[in-house]
């Protein structure tokens, strides 16, 4: 992109006047180069739907159950029994790292939903009738972030227990803030974008307002937002895990079959890392396709205003 | 003949959209004088503010300049110039007034440290030197204390004074050449009236040449010597401002005249308007770009893109001028 | 001392509006200080002024967006200053707005159809069928292809198509009052006069009285019976159109009109010379004429004493201490 820029100041094209067409296929092709979906998106993309596609079907590859035992192959590597090898339990890694990828996906969607969710409704709030609600709501984002999210996280761990619910629901409480903000500085924007004053001169009410004027315009920050959280949370699920903060064993999680693998890392080094390889790639995946996408998105916000 | 400052040929901007090219300025030639105004108008779309950049090579990354196209400035070519050499033009040679102050100004610098930047850049003055000659430059564009407003931020000014430092920065260097790109649209009309006048009196005192572009009829009546009216791109009249006012030949010039209110009309006169709008500069309608809104239009006018052309300093772009029965 | 003498006729009548917006650290914006006038039905009003001079706060005050700090706005003799909550909001159907900026005013994720919509949603008028055959007529009214237009999108439209679209949804309730504030700045001079054409033709068909706000004293003019107009949060003059821009009396109206840039190169361009310096805040007014500060005729009395608005003719008010009376 940026050497294109750099040079078509001076570029000119070569056709001849009467080549209209072939002018204008040149001129989309060459706006389009600039943001098309290109390899690095599309392999992060297979990836991703190649790792969900394995956490929604599990149970239909016939694996054996991630907590059974098979006593004849303990700690082994891969063999034609065990694809991806057994851990020091004698549990197929296979299974475990794909049942452990439904942890780590459901909360790494889960968690950012969760905190956008109240983080926009705290931020439209804030930002469209300003006053009190928006400074009680300053106050208390600020509060908020000053306790350190491992403390709420292990807080919430020690009182709520492991379930999966709780350990999406106190992951995506620590996104609030930043949703908020984001939410908040938005709905300013356009709080005060003449369509919003014109939908009030007609008489229409602040839940019509916030939810027929502002919100559509809103989503996109908040879309991108979520595209960033995603590899976030699954990564701080993974440190959860291996601290044991997260799900409770025997359910596997990325996390949790790292940390057991730490303890044998140097006799079978497998177990700890098939499963780090593995999150090591989901994570970077997101990151590459959340990239794209926010690039894409930026440019349909820039065509559509 | 005064000397020649700028010479425009067959200057050609296209950008590269989704939908396919975009034809901004076609074909758009001139040339300029020492001590002389040229005021170009257009209505949005028309290409006015694009030329201007094209003039200054301050287009963005998605812009295509024509193959032929050439801008000489002091006969020196600035087509294909690199960054580096433009920068040492901008400045000595060729300065912008911008339409909004507020952002073509820097917001976290004094507007004196703006003004010394330029000096201490292109003139190499010494810092203590440039503040003097900022002090000095704030006084001719009749900003009041200027050595209280030096050390003052671009917010602490109102949006007339912020016009007189940014013109004030474009003459820091006595170029040859100002280029005002709607340099009043943003002010009032009493602070409009004070920076035309601040801006035709640079040009008188420094001798320079200034383009001056706007959306805004009245605003070249007064202030230019000739004028060209654009069009889709293209220069459809040029004229000295008097003949072009007095005997317009292009329809388009007409037209847009007639369309606006004055202040000397009785109440509820109904507008002569130009119905339709501007042409898709993606895909043009064949032949006269204004024929599909023009009244005196025929079948002819699609055949092909008229040349500007004409006798003597009285050009337009039309094969059924007006007013044929006066003769220049 | 009410130099608006009573009109029996009046339909909006604007009394002593204020509007003040605080700025905190006990400060005040003075937008807007006890301006009064009236408007009969049918009639125009222009209000004219430069950036600052409270027009716009005027026009949004008499829209209760948001309710003035004080005075009165009645219109057809009700009291709309007086209304709360639901009350205003039903009131809303009869006074209507059209902003300046065309593209910003419609919402970028609508349909056309929707926004046009949008007044008879919110009024709960008619089945989704019957709104969208509400549209259409209004679209065509308005000079926009209703057949094309209804599923795009507002980026898909120009400006001054744009401007028309806010029309339909302005005038689709059938209101009494239309507020334009600056509603044809932001066109070009070719389109600026289509919109003010249908303008125009509206207002004769609809019976619209209109208030009509602009910088630009040729459009103010062109559309307005009558034209007043303001500096600093006060009104200067108020006089029919004809009278104003011809015998222009306060020193301030005749600097504006001395101003325009007219399309002619042998106008005259001789500028009455105002005071140098800035426009003073409307957080700190001078005391007395707001004025004094750049009047050439500004005399020690100016300062002392605020000028009351006095009727030097039939219906031309002015608050002058030294009007220009030949």
């Amino acid at each position: 992109m940026a050497d294109i820029s750099q040079e078509s100041g001076t570029k000119s094209y070569a056709a001849t006047p009467d080549d209209k067409a072939a002018k204008h296929a040149e001129a989309i092709a060459h706006f389009k180069k600039r943001n098309k979906f290109g390899l690095y998106f599309w392999i992060p993309m297979v990836w991703l739907l190649f790792v969900l596609f394995c956490a929604v079907f599990a149970p239909l590859f016939g694996l054996p159950p991630a907590d059974e035992i098979d006593w004849m192959y303990i700690k082994e590597g891969p063999n034609e029994v065990h694809w991806l090898g057994t851990d020091s339990l004698g549990r197929d890694m296979l299974s475990r790292i794909i049942y452990g990828g439904r942890v780590s996906l459901t909360v790494g969607f889960a968690a950012p939903f969760i905190g956008v969710g109240l983080g926009l409704i705290l931020g439209m709030i804030a930002g469209y009738y300003r006053g009190w609600a928006d400074e009680i709501i300053g106050i208390a984002i600020d509060t908020w972030l000053a306790i350190p999210g491992l403390v709420i996280l292990l807080l919430f761990s020690v009182v709520f227990g492991g379930s999966l619910f709780m350990v999406c629901f106190s992951l995506g409480l620590l996104f609030i803030p930043t949703a908020a903000r984001i939410t908040r500085a938005a709905t300013l924007n356009y709080a005060g974008r003449e369509f919003v004053l014109a939908a009030k001169a007609l008489g229409a009410s602040d839940f019509r307002i916030l939810t027929k004027e502002v919100f559509p315009n809103i989503i996109w920050p908040l879309i991108a937002f979520i595209l960033i959280d995603i590899p976030i949370a699954i990564v701080i699920e993974g440190s959860l895990s291996f601290l044991g903060l997260s799900v409770k064993a025997p359910t596997p999680s990325w996390g949790g079959i790292i940390a057991e693998g730490r303890e044998v890392l140097s006799t079978s080094p497998h177990i700890a890392m098939y499963p780090t390889l593995v999150m090591f790639l989901t994570v970077l995946s997101f990151n590459l396709v959340g990239d794209a996408i926010r690039r894409r998105l930026a440019d349909v916000r820039e065509g559509a205003i | 003949m005064g000397e020649i400052i700028l010479d425009v040929q067959n200057q050609r901007t296209a950008f590269a959209t989704g939908r396919g090219l975009l034809q901004a300025v076609e074909g758009v030639s001139f040339t300029l004088e020492r001590g002389k105004t040229l005021g170009v108008v257009g209505e949005s779309g028309s290409g006015k503010s694009v030329l201007s950049r094209s003039i200054m090579r301050l287009l963005p990354g998605t812009a295509i300049t024509g193959p032929g196209s050439r801008v000489l400035l002091n006969g020196k070519d600035l087509t294909g110039m690199t960054e580096h050499e433009l920068r040492r033009l901008r400045g000595p040679e060729v300065a912008i007034v911008f339409q909004d102050p507020m952002t073509s100004l820097n917001p976290v610098l004094t507007i004196g440290k703006q003004i010394a930047e330029v000096l201490v850049f292109h003139m190499g003055m010494s810092k203590r030197a440039a503040r003097a000659k900022s002090i000095e430059l704030l006084r001719a564009v009749g900003l009041p204390q200027p050595d209280v407003r030096v050390d003052q931020y671009p917010h602490q000014l109102s949006g007339g004074m912020r016009q007189r430092v940014a013109i004030a920065i474009a003459i820091a260097c006595e170029p040859d050449l100002l280029i005002a790109d709607e340099p009043t649209t943003a002010l009032d009309v009493t602070v409009q009236a004070e920076i035309l006048d601040l801006l035709g009196r640079m040009v008188r005192e420094r001798n320079m040449a200034m383009i001056l572009i706007t959306h805004d009829m009245g605003v070249v009546a007064g202030r230019c010597d000739d004028v060209a009216v654009m069009y889709a791109g293209r220069i459809v009249e040029k004229a000295p401002v008097r003949e072009l006012f007095g005997n317009t030949r292009m329809p388009y010039t007409a037209a847009l005249l007639a369309s606006i209110p004055r202040v000397t009309d009785p109440p509820h006169r109904k507008l002569d308007a130009i119905e339709g709008r501007p042409p898709d500069l993606i895909n043009p309608p064949p032949g006269c770009p204004f024929a599909p809104r023009c009244r005196f239009a025929s079948a002819e006018c699609q055949q092909q893109v008229p040349a500007l052309e004409g006798q003597g300093a009285h050009q337009y772009a039309c094969i059924k001028p007006l007013n044929t029965g006066v003769a220049a | 001392m009410n130099a608006h003498s009573g009109e029996i006729d009046t339909f909006l009548s604007i009394d002593n509006l204020t509007v003040e917006y605080p700025l905190g650290g006990g400060k005040r914006v003075y937008a807007v200080t006890n301006f009064t006038a009236h408007v009969k039905r049918g009639e125009t009003l222009g209000l004219v002024g430069e950036s600052g001079c409270g027009k716009s706060s005027a026009a949004r005050a008499v829209m209760q967006l948001p309710r003035p700090t004080g005075g009165k706005v009645t219109l057809d003799g009700q009291e709309l200053t007086g209304l709360r909550g639901k009350a205003l909001q039903a009131a809303r159907r009869r006074f209507q707005m059209i902003f300046q900026d065309p593209i910003a005013s419609l919402n970028p994720r609508q349909t056309i159809r929707d926004i046009v919509a949008a007044p008879l949603e919110i009024a709960g008028i008619g089945t989704r069928e019957e709104q969208t055959r509400r549209v259409a007529e209004m679209l065509d009214l308005v000079g926009i292809n209703s057949e094309q237009a209804l599923e795009r999108r507002p980026h898909e439209f120009s400006g001054g198509q744009c401007q028309r679209i806010s029309i339909a949804r302005a005038l689709i309730l059938e209101p009494d009052l239309l507020v334009c504030d600056e509603a044809v700045s932001a066109l070009d001079v070719s389109v600026q006069a289509q919109v003010l054409n249908l303008l125009e033709k509206l207002k004769t068909e609809l019976g619209l009285t209109m208030l009509f706000i602009s910088h630009d004293l040729a459009v103010v003019k062109h559309v307005s019976d009558r034209v007043a107009v303001m500096y600093l949060g006060k009104l200067c003059e108020l006089a029919d159109a004809e009278t104003i821009y011809r015998h222009p009396v306060h020193p301030y109206t005749r600097t504006l009109l001395s101003a325009v840039p007219e399309p002619d190169p042998d106008a005259d361009r001789a500028v009455m010379e105002l005071i140098p310096g800035e426009l003073p805040s409307p957080v700190n007014p001078p005391s007395g004429c707001r004025f004094r500060t750049r009047c050439p005729y500004a005399t020690e009395l100016c300062a002392r004493e605020v000028p009351q608005e006095r009727e030097i003719a039939k219906g031309h008010i002015v608050a002058c201490h030294h009007p220009l009376i030949n």
